[in-house]
């Protein structure tokens, strides 16, 4: 799978052909996310999103597996997550890609707020997302904060009524992530 | 009698609770049981007041009770639509996920086609005053439809992004498209477009523009992904952002409605938000009701019924907006079982719940409580009253009367010893004079001093020497706009008191009840009373006009009536509130599916307050009506949807002549009234079969093997059982009658058979004369032939040849004689005949070209080129053959010099040839004519084939058939 995520990287790379100079790669990552019910609050985190960010066309793709995701309360957690909600074997790889709505340059050391425009595809399911960030680039190394929410249903992804009281239908998702240009 | 006050209790509280909301009622509507969860994209309503929606699953139309899912036919699946439209002439547009358009038509979900089609999702669809469609798509630009193609304008074209959200149009006929990177106006150029002007994030709060709206004064508001709404005034050629949309914070804006003077938003992650932009004052917002949340709300539609529509990802949700709305407090002041409610010249709101007397602005500000304490317990207050001082009457329930200085705050006692534990139900008046009704009479009041002080001289006066006001219980009393004083009474009927006199009205007046509840007045100054379990009724000053059951009241015991604008009266009962059209006769009905279920009100528990809304207390709290901002609401609609006929599926909706044997039909028919659908009743009627209306609940009618002739199929729907208030659908078709049964096919068929007759009479009349100089003929040429071989020619020439053979010969001379005279016994024995074998005939040619051949020896030659087949099958006239020859011989000279041949040959399968070269005689014999003449009409009786005579200057042929043996 590390392999097919590379290759997926490789080629989306290769799209941004001509501009080498201007692409940033993720070269350290933390994304967590949190489900806050009454009965119970879980949350998880990887750091093995991968990603880059094409600072001349403000392009980006960013993806990351499932099975990344550490740190739940349980083993058994981890395996439900898995299995029953995200359904890891079908749907590996949450990703999200698109471009920057703001005109700014990257290249030009600052901080900005912009607002990523494009496709969150997660459980399979592909919405049009609007996600604020704050991008701080010192020319060399942008560094990407985000928090943002992602709701299950827009997702499809089904909680029994059982364990309402135990997942949220609102999952707030942090990402901190340093990329550099390559 | 002079009566003095004396102070009971002031007891004044200022509660600070929280500020009340009028909260409107919002309703989940379930379209589709299999789904309930189904979240919506988009919705539209047609000019059938039909609802559309696009879906997760695809498109669905809905009409309250059923929906029909429409699918994609190209893709196979439930497709994602993501946008719908109906556009002016009645299309209904579908926009899908994948960028797939399609329009609905009688036949189902076509997709457009065409080279230029759109490969992203489209985000809305628009129809500009040229009626050119617009779809807006995310990240492939805009396209149009216009003259059936579809043009695409993109980034390319100078749109600022092809990321797109939705199109507005201005008044000046401009294209306003909102995008990821600001707006691109277009202008009509040509036959295309061209970019106007645009606006970018130096003039926008916000680049992302996620819908336009054109208001009124025809503005443009921009809805914004995070800075909320701003607009472009038109005059000032500026975007200005209104005061309360500055510092939003409630995130993307996914559509703005205009609702009379009501401004909706839906947004992406906080639900709706209310905004009235008259009054102004706080923006409201809505994301929840009940047990249910609408987070994202995409898109707001209004149907003819004055109900909201919010398209959202938690389903399909009504509401009645603002117009009917709940008073709801937050703080610890419960607002439920209201038994009197009060407006005052100052827009101050009166009214009593189990806690007490409290007092409100109509704005819900400002919360203020009053105890009215006399002993131990609290009191039941039950009738309020403001005095020309504007001091708060209030009567109560076995507790007497107070009156409440409601500047002070100060509470007193009215003391009198008829009243102290008097149950006052109503209590109005005019200037110094105020009218009670209690359960022990009604009384009269006369403020002697009365604002002066705290302590004026009341007057008291009970008024039991007229006899229906005595001790009896008084449920009303009403001063009307021409100072008449009405009571009503239980059991007692109508009291007037006028210019002092009493007058009084009951059953016997024309009144259905002798007990009244509630008495109004309307514009034209006529009265309205209500009465339990007998409806309401109206007095013009003359007589009374009754309302029951059949003018469509649903409920007869009506508790409360209050006159509203545009010549309504409303009526308060148990079920909720019904309002009546005074003018049209037409009701509208709010109850369960409104919130309005068993509200129990208490009688007059009604108050109007200065803006002309409607307070109503009940058990459930204070309803809220606002006429102003539900005029004429639509009634019931009746759709047809199909026309079947029995034994087939095919909707024969836009058929309008059937034949004789399609006589069965189902007529499948649908109402509308999203409100209650329930509540819809059908009347059908088909004209020419059936004589009235016939009552149904079946959404179905079936007319089994109905007689050819001219039909109407009509149905009407109601809501009551007057349903001479709504229109109708009608549906016109003929069924033929059988051809055989058609006027024109009998005519012709009467026609046809005498003009037939008439030919075969003339046919065998022809025929008959035919055979008759046939007969004659034949007779004739028989006697010729006999002549003519009589003749003293041939004999004197016979005679001459055997003369010449005798003496050489006499064996050739007895065979010659012989020869003669089988010829005339062949002559005699076959002319009798119609036809002969040809083989006979032939014996005979050559019996007569044996004797010709002793006359003219070598000169003559026949050759005789028939097979035997031909000799033995077929047959010809006695004669004919013979008679050709005779006739060459007689009309050619026969010499050494000018030989005569005559060829016998077959011609075809069944004829032959009689060929011979011509040598004119010099001095032709005198033809008689009949020879061949006679051939030609023989043949035509028997057989169809024709004689054919071809000549030339040396040949002369003639083809004569042959008739094959019987």
């Amino acid at each position: 799978m590390k392999l097919f995520l590379t290759a997926v990287i490789s080629c989306l790379a290769l799209l941004f052909t001509g501009s080498e100079s201007n692409l940033f790669y993720i070269s350290s990552v933390s994304v967590k996310f949190r489900s806050e019910a009454p009965l119970e609050v879980i949350a998880a985190e990887s750091t093995k999103m991968q990603g880059i960010i094409d600072a001349d066309k403000k392009n980006f793709a960013f993806s990351v597996l499932n099975s990344s995701f550490m740190g739940f309360n349980s083993k058994l957690q981890q395996v439900h997550f898995n299995e029953n909600y995200m359904e890891s074997d079908i749907y590996p790889i949450i990703s999200f890609k698109g471009k920057i709505i703001e005109d700014i340059d990257i290249n030009t050391p600052g901080v900005y707020q912009i607002r990523a425009k494009g496709y969150l595809t997660v459980h399979g399911i592909t919405k049009e997302r609007i996600i604020r960030a704050q991008l701080t680039s010192t020319a060399e190394i942008l560094k990407l904060e985000s928090e943002f929410t992602v709701l299950l249903d827009d997702h499809n992804i089904k909680v029994p009524k059982v364990v309402h009281e135990k997942i949220a239908s609102e999952i707030k998702v942090g990402i901190k992530a340093e990329l550099k240009r390559k | 009698m002079k009566q003095h006050f004396y102070l009971v209790c002031i007891f004044l509280q200022v509660s600070v609770t929280t500020v009340l909301s009028q909260t409107p009622f919002f309703k989940q509507v379930i379209v589709n049981r299999e789904s309930s969860s189904l979240g919506f994209n988009a919705i539209c309503i047609d000019t059938n007041r039909v609802l559309w929606l696009g879906s997760i699953e695809g498109l669905y139309k809905y009409n309250g009770t059923d929906y029909t899912a429409f699918y994609n036919k190209k893709k196979g699946s439930q497709e994602e639509a993501t946008a719908v439209f109906a556009d002016s002439r009645g299309v209904i547009w579908a926009g899908y996920k994948s960028g797939a358009i399609a329009f609905v038509t009688d036949t189902g979900l076509t997709n457009l086609s065409g080279k230029v089609l759109p490969t992203q999702s489209i985000t809305s669809v628009f129809e500009d005053s040229r009626g050119t469609i617009w779809f807006t798509t995310s990240g492939d630009g805009v396209f149009y439809w216009i003259n059936n193609s579809l043009h695409h304008i993109g980034i390319n074209e100078g749109l600022k992004d092809d990321y797109c959200y939705d199109a507005e149009e201005d008044d000046a006929g401009r294209i306003w498209i909102g995008t990821d990177q600001g707006i691109t106006v277009l202008q009509k150029a040509g036959s295309g477009y061209k970019i106007a002007t645009t606006f970018v994030d130096q003039e926008l709060p916000d680049v992302i523009v996620r819908d336009l709206c054109k208001d009124k004064n025809g503005n443009i508001w921009i809805a914004m992904q995070d800075s909320g709404i701003c607009r472009y005034m038109m005059k000032d050629k500026k975007i200005e952002t209104p005061s309360w949309s500055i510092n939003w914070k409630n995130g993307a804006i996914l559509d703005i409605y205009f609702n009379k003077n009501e401004l909706w938003l839906g947004t992406e992650e906080n639900g709706v938000f209310y905004y009235d932009m008259i009054a102004q004052g706080r923006i409201k917002n809505y994301t929840e009701y009940g047990n249910f949340t609408f987070k994202k709300v995409n898109k707001i539609i209004s149907d003819k019924e004055e109900n909201l529509w919010f398209a959202s990802n938690s389903g399909l949700i009504r509401s009645h907006g603002n117009w009917l709305t709940f008073l709801n407090n937050e703080g610890k002041e419960k607002l439920n079982y209201v038994h009197t409610i009060y407006c005052t010249g100052s827009n101050d709101i009166y009214m009593t719940s189990d806690q007490g007397l409290l007092r409100f602005n109509a704005d819900g500000k400002n919360l203020k409580k009053y105890i009215v304490t006399p002993i131990k317990n609290l009191i039941d207050i039950v009738s309020l009253y403001e005095d020309e001082c504007g001091h708060i009457w209030i009567g109560t329930m076995g507790a007497g009367l107070f009156r409440l200085n409601s500047l002070t705050g100060v509470i007193k006692r009215i003391n009198n010893a008829d009243l102290n534990e008097a149950s006052i139900l109503s209590i109005d008046g005019i200037g110094d004079e105020i009218w009670l009704a209690t359960f022990g009479g009604a009384f009269h009041c006369k403020i002697q001093n009365p604002c002066l002080s705290d302590n004026p001289e009341i007057e008291i006066k009970k008024l039991d020497k007229e006899p229906t006001l005595g001790n009896f219980y008084i449920y009303t009393v009403f001063v009307d706009s021409r100072a008449r004083v009405w009571f009503g009474t239980e059991k007692k009927g109508l009291t007037c008191f006028y210019k002092d006199k009493y007058y009084n009205y009951s059953i016997a007046d024309g009144l259905r009840s002798n007990t009244v509840y509630s008495i109004t007045e309307d514009n034209k100054g006529a009265l309205w009373f209500s009465t339990p379990e007998e409806g309401i009724c109206r007095f013009d000053g003359r007589k009374f006009r009754n309302y029951g059951k059949a003018e469509g009241l649903r409920e007869l015991t009506v508790t409360s009536l209050r006159y509203v604008s545009f010549d309504r009266i409303l009526m308060v009962h148990n079920r909720g509130l019904d309002i009546l059209h005074t003018s049209t006769g037409k009701i509208d009905y709010y109850g369960a599916e409104n919130n309005l279920d068993d509200i129990n009100p208490d009688l007059n528990s009604i108050t109007t307050d200065q803006s002309g809304k409607v307070w109503i207390g009940t058990e459930k709290g204070i309803v809220i009506y606002d006429p102003g901002l539900n005029i004429n609401p639509a009634g019931a609609a009746v759709l047809l949807n199909n026309v079947t006929l029995v034994g087939s599926v095919r909707n024969q909706l836009n058929r309008r002549a059937f034949r004789y044997n399609q006589n069965s039909f189902i007529f499948e028919f649908s109402g509308i009234w999203f409100t209650d659908p329930a509540r819809i009743n059908y009347q059908y009627m088909l004209e020419g079969y059936n004589t009235e209306w016939i009552n149904t609940s079946d959404k179905q009618v079936v007319f089994p093997n109905l007689p050819p002739g001219k039909y109407e199929f009509r149905i009407r729907a109601s809501l009551s059982k007057d349903f001479t208030i709504n229109s109708s659908t009608a549906y016109k078709f003929i069924l033929n009658k059988p051809v055989w049964k058609e006027n024109w096919f009998i005519t012709t068929a009467i026609l046809l058979i005498v003009v037939s007759v008439l030919i075969i009479i003339r046919n065998r009349d022809i025929r008959l004369k035919g055979i008759e100089a046939l007969k004659k003929e034949s007779i004739e040429y028989r006697f010729e032939t006999l002549k003519s071989q009589v003749n003293p020619h041939f004999l004197f020439n016979s005679f001459n040849t055997l003369i010449a053979i005798i003496e050489k010969d006499k064996d050739i001379a007895i065979e010659y004689v012989e020869k003669l005279s089988d010829y005339f016994r062949n002559m005699i024995q076959h002319r009798e005949k119609e036809t002969i074998v040809l083989g006979d005939e032939i014996e005979m040619v050559r019996t007569y070209y044996y004797l010709q051949k002793k006359r003219f020896g070598e000169h003559l030659k026949l050759e005789i080129n028939l097979s035997q087949e031909l000799l033995r099958n077929y047959r010809v006239p006695p004669l004919s053959l013979q008679l050709l020859i005779e006739n060459a011989i007689k009309h050619n000279t026969v010499s050494k010099d000018t030989p005569l041949t005559v060829e016998l040959n077959q011609t075809g399968k069944n004829e032959i040839t009689v060929k011979n070269n011509i040598n004119v005689k010099l001095t032709p014999e005198i033809s008689t004519g009949i020879g061949l003449q006679n051939i030609i009409n023989r043949y035509k009786i028997l057989t169809q084939e024709k004689v054919i005579i071809y000549f030339d200057p040396k040949v002369f042929t003639i083809t004569i058939p042959l008739i094959k043996n019987a």
